[in-house]
């Protein structure tokens, strides 16, 4: 679990922009989509019977009825993709980066059971770039930001977050205040 | 034997779904988030999903297997 002490505030909670899921996303559904209308089809199209070979080959083939193994294994698939988007979502979901007063945190599910959890405190922070590439990024206002540090010149990156200017001036806000305090 | 086959390739594909659910929810509970309720409620509709897909290929394996 993230803990966040009782006097540390959150200024923000930060997940890729959601174009980035949507293309991720668009082509998964596609399938899934072609996948329903495919199941559809099979409930009312006419078709053939196993072909003679198959039975020559496999004769216990004629016991089942070609229509019903179509439709299990359409439906199956679909398991299949629903499982692929919703792992899409997931990594999208937990690939989170959190700007506090003190420190900055980054949470990664690299694999379903492979997971990253890093912070780096913002006293350590030398410099931090924004980098905005390409026509879609420019137009949503999203890109890159990235955070190099002090100790073992370690950089921590922000991959394609919406608002990179304003998240930026938040780190410097917070990295100034804790500046003050000490 | 086809249908056992049939039938093994649908225990495989619960097996599968039950555990990437396990583990998204494992993460979900030990690594918890702000903002958690709307994953929360994208996890229920997944859990939806998978029962309503898995049950179709159940259904059509029973009339096969009936027929």
């Amino acid at each position: 679990m993230i803990t966040i002490d009782p006097d540390e505030k959150i200024h923000l909670t930060t997940r890729r922009h959601r174009y980035v899921l949507l293309r991720l996303l668009v082509p998964e559904a596609l399938i899934f989509l072609a996948l329903i209308i495919l199941m559809i089809l099979l409930f009312f199209i006419r078709l053939p019977a196993w072909p003679d070979w198959l039975i020559d080959f496999f004769p216990a083939i004629i016991l089942v009825k070609l229509r019903y193994v179509l439709l299990f294994l359409v439906a199956l698939f679909l398991q299949f993709f629903w499982l692929i988007i919703f792992l899409t979502i997931t990594n999208y979901y937990f690939d989170c980066w959190i700007i506090t007063d003190r420190r900055t945190i980054h949470t990664e599910l690299r694999a379903l059971f492979s997971r990253i959890f890093s912070s780096v405190s913002h006293d350590k922070i030398q410099d931090i770039t924004v980098d905005i590439h390409g026509i879609f990024p420019t137009v949503l206002r999203f890109g890159n930001l990235k955070i190099q540090t002090a100790g073992g010149f370690r950089e921590f990156i922000f991959q394609e977050i919406p608002e990179p200017y304003k998240a930026k001036d938040i780190i410097l806000q917070a990295q100034r205040g804790l500046n003050q305090k000490k | 034997m086809i249908s056992l086959f049939l039938i093994i390739v649908l225990l495989l594909v619960i097996f599968v779904s039950f555990l990437v659910g396990w583990a998204i929810s494992l993460h979900f509970r030990r690594f918890g988030l702000p903002g958690d309720p709307i994953f929360k409620r994208v996890f229920n509709v997944f859990k939806i999903g998978s029962i309503a897909f898995i049950g179709l290929g159940i259904l059509f394996l029973i009339i096969n297997l009936l027929r």
